[in-house]
């Protein structure tokens, strides 16, 4: 190019007219398209406007997966499984891809779709003709779910498949990753462990107290295609929730639990409640209720008939029916309130002890009824002149109620405080009592209520109350924590939190604890326990015959609290059966034999060393068997329930005499309401010192 | 023919005796400017707004909610000063032989270092990174700037010869070079440059006989492309598949649905549903359904008026242009731009098949949208030495 034609032709170098024409052209095709887009919003977001409303809405559903979290297992003090989550898998088809996929031949004689309905068939067994039918009904679908909870088993081989060559042709299946709680154990220590519902929902027991702890956080996963059209996917982990241990011992829950199993079949009771504790630290080791239930299973209505009859069940709304369900899944041994009865002498006994009102070797005078207020308040039998150990032994009511005499409303009622009744024992189960207005206090005790009071009538408590108060009287005074929680783990094992042992007061000094050991030892040796004799191993006791209200009703709560060993407690078995099957009720050396055959098994088990056995002993065992039949009118079974066992001797220690209706105020549930008319004429009238 | 009435013509003749360019002191187009600058605007608004939650979401993105946004704002920044800086130059500067050799074959050397450094992203690669320093570029999307010049220097210097079909080869191999090397790993790129070179062709070439001939030539060569891509091929089949495995849904659905939710005003600044997971690449290729879904159909066809009115202020550039090298310039960035935009939006809106270009001005990214400003810097340099008739 020279100079010169560059000089010519820069003149003429402007657009022309066609030029400008083909401008207007390119600039009319362009707004050609703009005009389409136009139209195609003027379709979508006027015309159509409602149902893309509606789409926007259900894409979410799909365009982002939740990874569900994995709740945390529960294991027992040893390690095994009290609960567990296992994966399971949901499959989602997604017939809109199935249905395109038609369009992609994978070889010359099959397409996608060939291979996708043939690997549906042989892997999640869904024949051609059932998955054509989801397909036309739902052809525009992404999500239409067509097997749920199938197990890693049911779903190996397909995904083996799909990882082969030929997976690669499969095109909406999916399978979504979730997880079931399974309980491997069934109905053992169901009331301390309770069960999930709507996913990962606790309800009673561990599972609802912990249920923050066990859970996680879902994860999310978004999938989508970037500019390029790859498949971009972003995660979100899910985040599992914690392990707890437990300081549950499966071995010793399932001792408890075929006992208890044993006893309701062969005598039977409207309630049977056992609570097995280390009295070093209030671990519960075990805990069992007659009234279970299968943790896999709670909402079956067959449990219903353990509450009511098929007539009932039969007629029943929903509500009701859920409301005995409730009866059956409630924690009885921390939610019941009760009398305890003679159970309650020994925390009167280390009161006096410790207040220097009575002393080891102090005697008094039981004639067989004492004058109280307006009531003549009946023991069982004249014991005559007794120690205060033999009126633990033989569970005199007479001598506890000129002890609590001695001892006084307000310093009674401080005791009771301390040693924990009428208080939450902070447990650390869902559903405790506290009883706290089934009690009294210093200002509303009349001298009735303080006699009877004595001997654990006339208020309230629960077993756990009871059970967490003894453990301190024989371990020296530490009055701990009762707890079911021992440690909490992380997903990977690792220790979250150790919950150690809970000192909370001390209740009694080293010595009164000693003594009471010592007089416990005595109601097994020799009085009201001695069913609960075992060769070989020194065990305390206190046995308890509670007469329910309303009185002279014939209906009772019979109960055992023991331990074991006498010097050195390392176990602690308190067992109550309410309104026993047989009559009279008050029979409570079935629940000192039930106490016996719970040892028995936890005693071996637990290595608890043994003493030597004295011949005498042996020869006491073997005899036992022969005064075996004092009880009458009893089924056959319930008979032979004390024969398989052991000896039985007649240890009923009735609590309350009959020969007045004693204060009505006193046997009102609501006792704590003592009205002051009736703590006045109470008072007016002085008991016999 | 009247000059500008304040025209200064300073340099004349050079030390060789040629002629200078006339250099006028014309104006920028500041309608033309305002357009840019809202549509820059709006596009960091929207890319806050389409982009928070997921950017908040990824540890990626430092949960940052803003991540996108700032970045964008900075691009723009970096954009406005590199568009002040090219309006004031001369455009005749890119016309230098010198200049221009060092320009085409620069970018031919990026390009062609992508296939060797370049940073695959979902399997594609597409970006290369300066060495030390760490950042990170497209070198397609300057390719589209270094294609517009290239191509209106040729056909102004053979402007003469453009009946002659073997000049024309000629000119499209020249060009093609872009093509065919940005197509590889890019096929969107690829697109749009060729509606580039083919809107500037038919602009200058007289005979629609010679058009016809490189249109077939183009759509063999398109072919070749797609048939030896097989990797590109199985990604197409999986867009008509509408398979994106495991529940997620086509990214064309869930547009169509953001922009049907919309309604006649939108949802409302901020408050699409499709960002949230559904619609990928929202504050990106997709951001146009997002605007639709916000602010309804009032919304988007205020972004199409946006367009229109763009090019028609650049067509008039191109009309009153001091020469036909400035006028094939303007033309060739009007391609760039008006056909992107056309494409982009004919994609969410489901009108056209699925393919990434990204919506001018708004969509999220640096290198894109820093040269747009300098192809804008470009159209002010033209219009700075407008002439007028």
């Amino acid at each position: 190019m020279t100079n010169r034609s560059d000089k010519q032709k820069r003149k003429k170098r402007r657009v022309n007219a066609r030029m400008l024409k083909r401008l207007a052209i390119v600039v009319f095709c362009v707004f050609g398209v703009y005009i389409a887009v136009v139209v195609a919003l003027a379709n979508y977001q006027i015309k159509d406007t409602d149902t893309y409303k509606k789409s926007a809405l259900t894409r979410q559903d799909y365009s982002s997966q939740t990874l569900y979290y994995r709740r945390g297992d529960i294991l027992d003090r040893k390690g095994s499984f009290l609960a567990t989550s296992k994966k399971i898998y949901n499959l989602v088809l997604e017939p809109k891809n199935i249905i395109e996929s038609k369009k992609f031949k994978a070889d010359d004689e099959h397409t996608y779709q060939d291979i996708t309905i043939d690997a549906i068939d042989k892997y999640f067994d869904i024949n051609k003709s059932e998955l054509e039918d989801v397909l036309n009904e739902n052809p525009n679908s992404f999500y239409y779910v067509a097997k749920t909870k199938l197990t890693y088993e049911d779903v190996c081989d397909y995904l083996d498949y799909a990882k082969s060559d030929e997976g690669k042709y499969l095109r909406g299946i999916n399978l979504e990753e979730n997880y079931e709680r399974e309980y491997p154990n069934g109905s053992a220590g169901c009331h301390l462990i309770g069960y999930t519902s709507a996913g990962n929902v606790g309800n009673w027991g561990m599972e609802q107290q912990y249920n923050d702890t066990l859970n996680g956080t879902d994860g999310r996963r978004y999938r989508y295609m970037d500019e390029s059209g790859a498949i971009v996917t972003e995660m979100k982990n899910a985040t599992d929730g914690n392990t707890i241990v437990s300081t549950i011992d499966l071995n010793i829950q399932n001792i408890v639990d075929k006992q208890v199993k044993k006893f309701m079949s062969s005598v039977g009771a409207k309630n049977v409640s056992v609570l097995v504790m280390d009295p070093n630290n209030a671990e519960i080791l075990a805990m069992s209720n007659s009234k279970s239930y299968d943790l896999n299973d709670p909402y079956n209505e067959e449990y219903l008939q353990m509450i009511s009859s098929d007539a009932e069940i039969a007629v029943a709304s929903s509500e009701a029916k859920l409301q005995a369900l409730n009866e059956i899944w409630r924690n009885r041994a921390i939610s019941d309130t009760y009398e305890p009865g003679s159970t309650f002498k020994p925390f009167t006994m280390c009161a006096a002890l410790e207040e220097g009102k009575t002393y080891d070797g102090e005697e008094y005078y039981c004639g067989g009824k004492l004058h109280v207020g307006d009531w003549d308040i009946k023991c069982h039998n004249a014991d005559g002149t007794i120690t205060i150990k033999q009126a633990i032994a033989k569970s005199c009511n007479v001598t506890m109620m000129q002890i609590n005499e001695k001892l006084g409303a307000e310093t009674f009622t401080k005791y009771q405080s301390i040693f924990g009744f009428g208080q939450y024992t902070g447990v650390d189960l869902p559903g405790e009592a506290s009883a706290s207005s089934l009690i009294y206090n210093a200002e509303n005790i009349g001298p009735t209520d303080l006699a009877i009071n004595s001997f654990g009538q006339g208020f309230n408590c629960t077993m756990i109350q009871l059970a967490t108060g003894f453990c301190s009287l024989i371990n020296g005074g530490d009055y701990y924590q009762p707890h079911v929680v021992k440690e909490i783990r992380n997903s990977e094992g690792g220790t979250v939190e150790t919950i150690d042992k809970k000192l909370m007061k001390k209740t009694v000094s080293k010595s009164t604890s000693k003594l009471i050991r010592s007089y416990l030892k005595e109601v097994v040796d020799s009085g009201t326990g001695t069913g609960c004799q075992i060769p070989g191993y020194e065990i305390g006791g206190k046995t308890g015959t509670a007469e329910k209200l309303p009185r002279n009703n014939g209906k009772y709560l019979l109960s055992f609290i023991s331990f074991a060993p006498y010097a050195n407690p390392e176990v602690m078995v308190y067992v109550t059966i309410d309104e026993i099957a047989l009559s009279p009720q008050d029979q409570t050396s079935y629940a000192v034999h039930l106490a016996r055959n719970i040892l028995s098994d936890l005693l071996p088990y637990m290595g608890i060393e043994q003493v030597k056995v004295k011949d005498e002993d042996e020869q006491k065992v073997v005899n036992v068997n022969e005064n075996g039949t004092a009880v009458s009118d009893t089924g056959d079974k319930a008979s032979d329930y004390l024969l398989n066992t052991d000896d039985i001797s007649d240890t009923t220690d009735n609590a309350v005499s009959e020969n007045a209706d004693p204060n009505q105020a006193t046997t009102e549930a609501n006792q704590a309401q003592v009205t002051e008319a009736q703590v006045t004429e109470a008072v007016a009238t002085e008991a016999i010192q | 023919m009247e000059y500008d009435q304040t025209v200064v013509d300073n340099r004349q003749y050079d030390t060789r005796g040629r002629r200078k360019r006339v250099r006028t002191k014309g104006r920028m187009d500041y309608a033309l400017l305002l357009i840019i600058m809202v549509l820059t605007a709006f596009g960091i608004i929207m890319v806050y707004s389409s982009s928070y939650y997921t950017a908040s979401l990824s540890s990626s993105y430092n949960h940052n909610p803003a991540y996108f946004a700032i970045r964008q704002a900075a691009y723009a920044m970096m954009g406005i000063v590199a568009m002040v800086i090219v309006s004031h130059i001369d455009y005749h500067i890119w016309y230098k032989k010198s200049l221009f050799r060092i320009m085409y074959f620069t970018m031919i050397i990026l390009m062609a270092l992508v296939f060797v450094f370049g940073i695959e992203v979902n399997g594609a690669k597409r970006w290369i990174e300066i060495p030390g320093i760490g950042v990170t570029f497209q070198p397609s999307e300057i390719a589209k700037v270094v294609i517009v010049l290239t191509l209106a220097r040729l056909l102004y210097t053979c402007y003469r010869k453009l009946n002659d079909i073997r000049i024309l080869l000629a000119i499209c191999a020249i060009v093609g070079v872009f093509i065919i090397l940005a197509g590889i790993e890019n096929l969107s790129s690829a697109i749009i440059m060729s509606a580039i070179v083919g809107i500037m062709i038919i602009f200058a070439v007289p005979r629609w006989k010679d058009i016809g001939v490189l249109v077939i030539i183009a759509g063999v060569m398109l072919v070749i492309i797609f048939s030896f891509k097989a990797y590109r091929s199985d990604r197409i089949s999986e867009w008509h598949n509408q398979d994106v495995i495991n529940g997620a849904v086509t990214q064309s659905g869930a547009a169509i649905s953001a922009i049907g939710s919309g309604g006649l005003f939108g949802s409302g600044i901020g408050q699409s549903l499709q960002k949230m997971g559904t619609l990928s690449e929202a504050h990106n290729d997709m951001i146009f359904s997002i605007i639709c879904e916000e602010f309804g159909f009032v919304g988007g066809i205020a972004v199409i008026v946006l367009f229109v009115v763009m090019i028609l202020r650049m067509s008039n550039i191109v009309v009153n242009a001091y020469d036909l090298y400035g006028s094939l310039i303007v033309v060739g960035v009007m391609a760039h731009i008006g056909v992107q935009a056309a494409i982009n939006m004919a994609v969410v809106t489901g009108v056209s098949p699925n393919t990434g270009v990204p919506l001018p001005f708004i969509s999220y990214g640096g290198t894109s949208l820093i040269f747009l400003f300098g192809e804008i810097g470009l159209v002010m340099s033209v219009a700075r030495s407008m002439m007028k008739e």
